[in-house]
């Protein structure tokens, strides 16, 4: 009798606990305590007159990579539900109206979307700063850095890396003077932020640090034009290297820019007879060669605008965070108003940008060695309207640019 | 210098003193403890005469010529446990019955550790029995049986080293240690490759002792502390390693490790009924540097004969051996396969020596005993370093001579094969004689000899086979002349009583060498050696044992190697111009050389002051030494950095169209056939060469400490204890040029105008401070009845330190002001600071060297900022902190069983707890730390004799 009391009595116990234990766990399930609401409002700046609605404002955890995109209001707000976790906010869109087609990046510092962050209301809010900049008539239309395995020693061969630069407006456009550089440090790193950042906060700093070696166009000012349409190429060793691999790619062509000098670049070779040389106004590294990264490298046009390259020099060389003691890793800063055009490439979505949103908002993501380079998409409506081909030029290289699976030299110089 | 007269006062006034009475006699037979039998070629020898000899086919021998006392007198042959006994000599002839017991591990007592000889400096010796326990893949290893030594696995993947007292295995530690087989020398003096290091890039050469195997070595003694006159060839110690020589059963050995495998033959026989003896030992080895992927490989294969002989046993006994010995070992190092499998590396060391030696007791007045050696070696090291590099073509010379000249582009589509052919060779030959005498109760004996030894190289040297890389020059190593050096040393020993109980011996040598070198004015060094030692002893039934001071002082030296005397020449070469054009044939490239011999003429031989201080005792049972050494190495080499200002034409960049044309050193634009000069500019640089200097600077001083504690009887258990604590301070005292910018900073297309010329090292800090405080225990244990014998040794270190030391007075920060504030950061931690230091002087582009003060008296901003560049700096806080260890512990195991009398096995397992904490240094706690205990490791060998 006691014993089937006792079974009874566990049966009971065991019953009621369950129906409590499954309460429990479902109010753990609920939408309200997995995830949280965000709001995101973006800050434009004061001179902004245009509209506010209709941007995709892109949600993005930091450790998994998930992207979430909702639509502004009127306001600029847009609303979100995300899990848990750590988030950046980003915005790109122009506002275009004819002529002046303003392009409008901003991302956010890091939003912690979680139970803590909440107020009383639940909900989480965020601001996004919003730059304006403008777009360029002169782009980097391609640029080809990572090299190809040579089948001759199995070896990666990216001696061969080349830039093209094209014109991308309606009008001529003298080369005289324009500026070419790679940001510093050479391949993107995994810390959050790179070194170069304004004072006690994790925001970029407003001038974009010049690595190893000052390039510019030489010329009075009108010496060497560009028509609309047309395009120039700059590569560091300007020799033909299918003699030294056979998957490489011949630049030995007449009219090719060279970013070599005897003096700084004495490792590079020779370039061929009738390629053009770069002027090299400035070198800091010991490095006897221009150094490109060939996974992860980041480059800019600019002009240098008020004074001479002796007095830009003089005046905004700058140590570096990293070795401030050592003179040979100072860099060069160029004012982001002085810049036309710059992409960056990263060998790891999770690794931090080295470019402001105002030149670059994305990112380009390429792997080394596959013989790939990346390339500016056509801008269908634009090219249509304009009757040329125009590139897009968003100045976000994550929308703008696309991976070719081969450098669009390599086919056009082999039978030179 | 007066030392050196007193010296030689001393041994010329006993030269005239001989007198004695050598007129008894002693006779015997030694047989096998268990079958009777005779044995023969046992070594019979007087303690403290150099009168000895060997026994024939029956195990009979006869020592005349003894004088008439009370000697201790050992017996002793390889495979057989050594005996001492006393014998009283008197009037007519005494005869000894002795039975010697076979070596195993039937035996009561066993030793398994080093063991230290009774002697005048600090002697610690290691017989065959602690080599097989051991298990040994090199001579390197039977270090670890050293007092106070480290374990350090086994390892035939990597460099093998020998360091004497020294807490780094730096190149002049290794340099300052002597080896010598059966007394002849073992060296890489004239060695100019240094595998896979190209050689211009060798400073010291260090010998590798991978290639010597241990498996037919009978017995190893390590000399430490003021070393006798004869020896002339180390700084710290000299290793003498004897070889097997006598009957030995047919032994086959089977080792493997993690990271290997060997085997190995031996065996020695009887030649005829009384013609001596021949010992054979061949081995074979083969490790992996990963034993997961066979990529990389070395082999070794070893082969020696020997024959040793004693004739005139019974007269005036002559001990007869010759040796020839070789090793066949190769290198090779292959890509992954999955990356690329073309390059490779293949590193091929054969060698042959062949050794005479012996000694010979002549029974005259005068001259009691002689020991003669001669040997010659050589070594064939052939490099090849194949790989496949993707290259561009670059501007290139490859001429000898200065100058102007015309060049070539490189290739560029072709693999590199660089190969290199080095084969040193060796003469040396020693040959010193003694006369034993007493007078009046003193022993004394005086030692003259005279050693030779040649050195050079016949290899054709480094070369690349097709393509070679920019500005590349053959090295050839026939080239350079043979070196010789002479010495000639006397010794004079004397040894007697004070009272009952007390006995004193004083030891004073000088060694008077000569460096024989064509090209340098041969210098003589004379370096007097001075050893003492006084012991007290006691017998009565109180208290029993003998305790000994010791003493000693003296200037010890290493001749210098041949790539010191005649270093590579540094060339500079200076692309005047270079225009690629569309037509290979309009290509040109115009190079200026200039060739720097860096040749340093007052270069010579470094040189050590070693001084001594020890006590020895033996109490009841237990026995040990403690001795305090210095060391005080001067003119050790090191490579410093020299400058040279050289000027050079720099064409303009050739427009479009013209083509270059040289003619007569000067280049000439042409266009359409039109020629006109091409312009230029001049060009002046500094070039930085390396240059071998007696700069390098190492002082030691330490206590070396060894006890081995009465047996525990009942449990069969002995322990010792053992241990150092070593202080090292390496600095380099020379001054060295610092050139680290190439660009000026005004305007980078000019090179940096100044050369900094620092003292003390181009560091902030001015040398290294190593201390370390450390502990073995061993624990032996042996088993009669089950033939085993089991090691345990636990491996302490109390305390381990290292710091950068502070050069006082030269260390600054800059406040706010820029003003410079020198304050004392020696063992202070400088937080945020950054702190500098400056050079001595700067050189300007026309030589003339100004002082450094004026960085900080100048009032020219630019001057300022150039010179700015040009000190040394750190913002590491941690920079003059000690950085000290806290301590840390690891055991090691063996075990040894013999299997009836044919087999045996041996294993071992280091740090058997696997113990690997990670230690953080006492500067930055902070930090990573590191892992100072070797991983575990272990090993087992079989033996089968037969």
């Amino acid at each position: 009798m006691d014993k089937y009391f006792s079974y009874a009595f566990f049966l009971l116990v065991i019953v009621l606990e369950s129906s409590c234990l499954r309460d429990i766990r479902k109010s753990d399930f609920k939408d309200d305590s997995l995830s949280a609401e965000v709001c995101v409002t973006m800050d434009f700046p004061e001179s902004y007159t245009g509209s506010k609605y209709g941007f995709n404002i892109v949600m993005r955890n930091r450790f998994t990579g998930t992207e979430t995109v909702e639509m502004s209001d009127d306001d600029g707000t847009a609303v979100f539900r995300v899990p848990y976790g750590i988030y950046t906010a980003s915005v790109n869109g122009t506002d275009g109206e004819d002529g002046k087609k303003a392009i409008l990046n901003g991302v956010s510092e890091e939003i912690m979307v979680a139970g803590v962050s909440m107020g009383a209301s639940g909900t989480c809010s965020a601001s996004l700063p919003v730059n304006i900049s403008y777009s360029s008539p002169i782009v980097i239309k391609e640029a080809y850095f990572g090299g190809m395995l040579n089948p001759l020693n199995n070896r990666n061969y990216t001696k061969d890396a080349y830039f093209i630069l094209y014109n991308n407006s309606g009008s001529d456009v003298f080369l005289d003077g324009l500026c070419f550089a790679t940001i510093d440090p050479y391949n993107s790193t995994n810390t959050s932020a790179s070194i170069w950042v304004k004072n006690g906060t994790s925001e970029l700093r407003d001038s974009l640090p010049v690595s190893s070696i000052g390039w510019m166009f030489p010329g009075s000012g009108t010496d060497y034009p560009l028509s609309p349409g047309e395009e120039v190429v700059l590569c560091l060793n300007a020799i033909n290297h299918e003699k030294i691999s056979p998957e490489a790619v011949n630049l030995a062509v007449p009219g090719y820019w060279a970013l070599y000098d005897r003096i700084y670049t004495p490792d590079q070779s020779e370039p061929s007879a009738g390629t053009r040389l770069m002027k090299a106004f400035w070198k800091a590294s010991l490095s006897d060669i221009y150094i490109v990264s060939v996974s992860s490298p980041a480059f800019f046009l600019y002009r240098i605008e008020g004074m001479t390259t002796g007095e830009f020099v003089a005046s905004c060389l700058a140590p570096n965070p990293k070795k401030p003691e050592n003179r040979a890793f100072d860099c060069l800063m160029v004012d982001k108003l002085w810049v036309l055009d710059g992409v960056e490439c990263m060998s790891d979505p999770l690794h931090g940008k080295r470019m402001r949103p105002e030149v670059d908002n994305g990112f380009v993501l390429v792997s080394e060695g596959l013989g790939q380079s990346i390339c500016r998409k056509i801008d269908e409506e634009a090219s249509k309207s304009a009757g040329r081909v125009v590139y897009m030029d968003t100045n976000n290289s994550s929308s703008d640019f696309e991976i070719l699976p081969s450098p669009s030299l390599k086919i056009k110089n082999r039978n030179l | 210098m007066k030392i050196l007269l007193l010296d030689l006062v001393f041994c010329l006034l006993c030269i005239f003193c001989f007198a004695g009475n050598p007129d008894c006699r002693l006779s015997g037979r030694v047989s096998d403890y268990d079958s009777g039998k005779g044995i023969s070629y046992v070594s019979v020898e007087v303690d403290g005469t150099d009168l000895w000899t060997s026994t024939d086919t029956d195990g009979a021998f006869s020592l005349n010529g003894l004088e008439c006392g009370t000697w201790t007198v050992r017996f002793s042959i390889l495979g057989y446990r050594s005996y001492e006994t006393e014998v009283s000599v008197g009037e007519g002839e005494i005869f000894v019955n002795i039975r010697l017991r076979k070596e195993n591990l039937t035996l009561d007592e066993v030793l398994v550790t080093a063991r230290s000889v009774k002697g005048i400096n600090t002697v610690s010796e290691v017989d065959r029995q602690a080599i097989d326990h051991l298990q040994t893949s090199s001579l390197a290893d039977v270090m670890n049986l050293m007092p106070g030594v480290l374990t350090r696995n086994p390892n035939l993947y990597s460099d093998n080293s020998i360091t004497v007292r020294s807490l780094a295995d730096g190149l002049m530690d290794r340099y300052s240690v002597g080896v010598s087989i059966n007394g002849c020398p073992v060296s890489e003096d004239a060695g100019l490759s240094f595998g896979k290091m190209r050689s211009s890039y060798l400073s010291i050469p260090v010998f590798d002792f991978r290639p010597i195997s241990t498996d037919n070595i009978e017995s190893v003694k390590l000399l430490k502390g003021v070393l006798p006159a004869r020896y002339g060839n180390a700084l710290s110690g000299q290793m003498m390693v004897t070889t097997k020589a006598g009957s030995t059963p047919f032994e086959l050995r089977l080792k493997t490790d993690p990271n290997g495998k060997s085997v190995s033959l031996g065996k020695g026989f009887a030649v005829g009924s009384d013609a001596g003896h021949v010992n054979i030992d061949m081995d074979y080895a083969r490790a992996f540097s990963d034993r997961v992927s066979p990529v990389e490989t070395y082999d070794r294969a070893t082969l020696g004969i020997a024959y040793s002989n004693v004739f005139l046993k019974n007269s005036s006994p002559l001990s007869f051996n010759v040796r020839l010995g070789g090793y066949v070992s190769a290198n090779s190092e292959t890509s992954d396969p999955d990356v690329s499998s073309r390059d490779f590396y293949r590193m091929r060391d054969n060698s042959m020596s062949l050794s005479a030696y012996g000694r010979w007791t002549p029974g005259k007045k005068w001259i009691t005993s002689v020991e003669y050696n001669v040997s010659g070696s050589f070594n064939v090291r052939r490099t090849r370093d194949y790989r496949f590099e993707n290259i561009l073509p670059l501007p290139s010379v490859s001429v000898d001579e200065e100058g102007l000249h015309e060049g070539f582009f490189t290739e560029s589509s072709l693999p590199y094969d660089r190969r290199a052919e080095d084969i040193p060779v060796y003469f040396n030959m020693l040959l010193s004689a003694s006369n034993d005498r007493k007078i009046n109760g003193i022993s004394l004996r005086t030692s003259a000899g005279f050693e030779y030894r040649l050195k050079g190289n016949a290899g054709s040297g480094e070369y690349y086979e097709g393509a070679a890389p920019q500005f590349f020059r053959p090295l050839s190593f026939s080239k350079m002349p043979f070196v010789g050096d002479a010495a000639v040393f006397l010794e004079e020993k004397a040894d007697f009583s004070l009272w009952k109980g007390a006995s004193m011996e004083i030891d004073a040598g000088v060694r008077i060498s000569e460096n024989l070198a064509e090209g340098y004015r041969g210098k003589v060094y004379a370096d007097p050696r001075l050893n003492m030692r006084m012991e007290l002893s006691s017998s009565s039934s109180a208290f029993e044992g003998s305790v000994a001071l010791r003493a000693g002082w003296g200037i010890m030296r290493r001749p210098l190697s041949l790539v010191h005397l005649y270093p590579y020449p540094a060339y500079s070469d200076f692309v005047s111009c270079s225009f690629s054009g569309n037509d290979v044939a309009e290509s040109l490239v115009l190079v200026q050389t200039f060739i720097n011999d860096r040749k340093n003429s007052s270069i010579r031989p470094p040189e050590s002051m070693n001084m001594e201080f020890g006590l020895d005792f033996e109490l009841e049972g237990n026995s040990g030494y403690v001795s305090f050494f210095r060391e005080k190495i001067s003119g050790g080499i090191e490579s410093l950095a020299n400058y040279d200002i050289y000027e050079y034409r720099l064409y303009d960049n050739i427009a479009d169209g013209s083509v270059p044309v040289c003619s007569g050193g000067t280049l000439y634009l042409c266009d359409n056939g039109v020629c006109t000069p091409a312009p230029y500019g001049t060009r002046r640089e500094f070039a930085l060469y390396d240059m071998f200097s007696n700069t390098a600077v190492m002082h030691k001083c330490g206590v070396e400490y060894s006890v081995s504690f009465r047996r525990i009887e009942p449990i069969r258990t002995s322990v010792t204890m053992n241990g150092a604590y070593i202080r090292q301070v390496s600095s380099s005292c020379g001054v060295s040029a610092y050139y680290p910018l190439r660009n000026d900073i005004a305007d980078s297309r000019n090179p940096f105008p100044y050369v900094a010329l620092f003292r003390n090292g181009t560091s902030i800090g001015c040398g290294t401070d190593r201390c370390r405080f450390n502990t073995n225990i061993g624990i032996v244990t042996n088993i009669p009845s089950m033939r085993m014998v089991v090691s345990m040794t636990l491996q302490c270190v109390w305390y381990e330190s290292i710091r950068n030391v502070f050069p006082d007075g030269m260390v600054y920060y800059e406040d706010e002001n820029g003003n410079a504030v020198f304050e004392n950061f020696g063992n202070r931690d400088s937080g945020t600071l950054t702190l500098y230091r400056d050079p001595e002087y700067y050189v300007d582009a026309d030589g003339i060297k100004h002082s450094f003060i004026d960085y900080h008296i100048t009032d020219d901003p630019l001057l300022k900022k150039r010179l700015a560049s040009l000190r040394v700096s750190s913002n590491r806080n941690y920079e003059f902190l000690e950085r000290r260890y806290s301590p840390y512990f690891m055991a090691n195991a063996r075990v040894t069983k013999e299997i009836g009398n044919m087999v045996a096995i041996s294993m071992y397992v280091n740090n058997f707890t696997d113990s690997r904490p990670v230690i953080r240094s006492s500067a930055r706690p902070n930090a990573g730390g590191e892992i100072k205990n070797s991983e575990i490791f272990f090993g087992a060998e079989m033996k089968f004799s037969f």
